[in-house]
């Protein structure tokens, strides 16, 4: 907290000079996250803006600015069931357990010590949110019969859709993207059920179960940023070369001096979401544009 | 025929349900006013109750809220939540009855002159497990009975589209600008009003694509009612060129009217009549969150 809090504040009284570091580093300045965020922002319309709730107000980001968010992003099947080798899903009851970061793994063998079994698959079953008949919910009372009933069960649909946040992140100076879901009912997912959509390769080791910093009383799947930057560096280096690939083959190779420094930050968090959706295959973002 | 949005209960409005049932609200089961956000970018539309769903925002949050939304096609709905004590009470209330009183409601307010807030209006009737964290809810629409009809003129109309855009920026994130309605009016000279001022002639309701809202009824009642119309020109106005001019021939008896017919309750995913279930123990419970938070 106390570190974050003075990154933030070293930030705001010096930031960088613009542009200066993030084709070297894959950092960016929260000027630059603006700059990049208002070019998602008209670029897509399905982003926009958001302001964060009282108290959680970061001062380095203008206030009608403190976080990007598009929502209803649909997610029509899981990952495992998309590609299975990108995803097992390990439904033991120490589930839990494999699912947080690697290097914490020890200190949670511990604690789910304390989950047992049975208490495990109880909260298995609490799960099913969509089967109202397993709290005795009476539904011919409801006026339904029997066999909307049956129906009902039977269509369970796999429809999700996620919320997707990003903001930025003081102590490694990248974006960072949290992700929030649906059922197709329109409830929220616990984040148990949120790591089916992710690919395990990272559910493993930096996917986090956070609070969200924008607004209380959120919990949220987050992606961690500590490996931003550099897979950032590694897209936005692809993106360049791509680009000076493209301007060769139009000019001839002749006046390729004047190509610009590559991808211009303003484009930074498309290429951002590229990464994140090779995180989350099957959430369907709006994609209209190539720059990768 | 008409539509209501499809429906999204993020965890923190039900954890703000819970900390207001113990705090303010205890045994009561009155209504508290509560209001929602509607976008209509896309089809089916969206409607979410948020963690700020119960706060009646200041001018200033709004303005930002506003100034942050990216789209003209997002707007604010009041509503009301009734929210009951045991389980017994949610499966016995009688939905039939309430669905009933909310439309005569409708009705009423209509008879008696309201603005686009009693037309767009929802309602949610929910029980909170506070125990098990499990919060049982369903959403009503209201939408009067329709007999009207209604014949498309003309379509997509550029230079109005702008004036509506024009009118979206130039009233974003303004303090003064408080309320944010998907139904206005038009006046001859094409100023962009509120409906219930005088001066309205046309009128623009903001649809998603394809389909016409819950309020659209509504606001057809409204017309031949309290405008006591037996024609209006109405502008759906949607996203990406889709949007369209309806000529409306209205038909309401005045003398029969109290709006109690109609319909509203929400269906679920399946497609059925049916309440929805939240369970956000691995969400709200804190000592689940305990053993998540390693």
């Amino acid at each position: 907290m106390l570190r974050s809090t003075f990154a933030s504040l070293r930030e705001y009284l010096t930031p960088l000079p613009q542009s200066s570091s993030f084709q070297k580093t894959g950092e960016i300045t929260p000027e630059e996250f603006v700059k990049a965020g208002d070019y998602l922002v008209y670029r897509f319309p399905t982003w926009s803006w958001a302001p964060a709730s009282p108290g959680k107000r970061r001062d380095f980001l203008p206030e009608d600015k403190q976080v990007l968010v598009t929502r209803h992003v649909p997610c029509a099947e899981r990952v495992v069931e998309k590609d299975p080798a990108l995803a097992e899903v390990d439904d033991t009851d120490d589930w839990v357990v494999s699912s947080v970061g690697a290097t914490e793994t020890a200190k949670i063998s511990e604690s789910s010590g304390s989950l047992g079994s049975s208490k495990s698959s109880g909260k298995v079953e609490a799960l099913e949110v969509t089967d109202l008949d397993a709290d005795n919910i009476d539904l011919d009372e409801m006026g339904i019969s029997e066999d909307d009933l049956e129906d009902f069960d039977v269509n369970k649909s796999k429809e999700r859709s996620y919320n997707v946040y990003i903001t930025y992140s003081a102590s490694y100076r990248v974006p960072r993207a949290y992700l929030s879901g649906f059922d197709s009912n329109g409830t929220q997912l616990p984040p148990k059920l949120m790591f089916e959509d992710i690919v395990k390769e990272y559910r493993d080791k930096t996917v986090t179960i956070e609070q969200a910093p924008f607004q209380s009383n959120l919990t949220l799947v987050s992606i961690h940023p500590c490996r931003h930057a550099g897979v950032m560096r590694m897209l936005l280096d692809m993106a360049d070369a791509k680009l000076i690939e493209e301007s060769r083959s139009d000019e001839g190779g002749d006046d390729w001096e004047e190509v610009p420094g590559g991808v211009g930050v303003d484009k930074y968090l498309v290429v951002f979401l590229k990464f994140i959706a090779s995180v989350t295959p099957t959430i369907q973002y709006d994609f209209t544009m190539s720059a990768l | 025929m008409f539509v209501g949005p499809k429906t999204f209960v993020d965890a923190a409005f039900f954890a703000q349900l819970a900390r207001t049932k113990l705090e303010n609200q205890r045994l009561s089961t009155e209504p508290i006013s509560i209001h929602g956000d509607l976008s209509l970018l896309y089809k089916p539309a969206s409607f979410r109750l948020t963690e700020d769903s119960f706060t009646q925002l200041d001018k200033h949050a709004v303005a930002i809220a506003h100034a942050a939304s990216n789209s003209a096609l997002e707007f604010s709905v009041d509503g009301i939540i009734t929210n009951v004590n045991t389980i017994e009470d949610f499966k016995k209330l009688d939905k039939q009855g309430m669905l009933k009183q909310t439309l005569t409601s409708v009705g009423q307010s209509i008879l008696n002159g309201c603005t686009a807030s009693e037309l767009t209006s929802f309602s949610l009737l929910t029980f909170a497990d506070l125990k098990k964290y499990k919060f049982y809810y369903w959403f009503m629409f209201p939408q009067l009975k329709w007999s009207s009809t209604m014949t498309v003129t003309s379509g997509n109309d550029v230079h109005l589209n702008e004036k509506i855009i024009a009118n979206y920026k130039q009233t974003n994130g303004k303090e003064e600008y408080q309320a944010r309605y998907p139904i206005l009016g038009l006046t001859k000279d094409e100023e962009i009003v509120p409906i219930e001022s005088e001066q309205s002639d046309k009128y623009i309701v903001f649809c998603e694509k394809e389909r016409l809202p819950w309020y659209f009824p509504n606001l057809a009642a409204y017309l031949a009612i309290n405008k006591k119309l037996k024609h209006a020109e109405v502008y759906c106005y949607r996203n990406n060129d889709s949007s369209e001019w309806l000529d409306i021939d209205l038909s309401f008896d005045e003398h029969d009217f109290n709006g109690s017919g109609g319909s509203g309750w929400e269906r679920n995913a399946a497609g059925k009549l049916s309440p929805k279930l939240s369970d956000l123990s691995t969400l709200l419970n804190p000592l689940q969150l305990a053993e998540q938070a390693v």
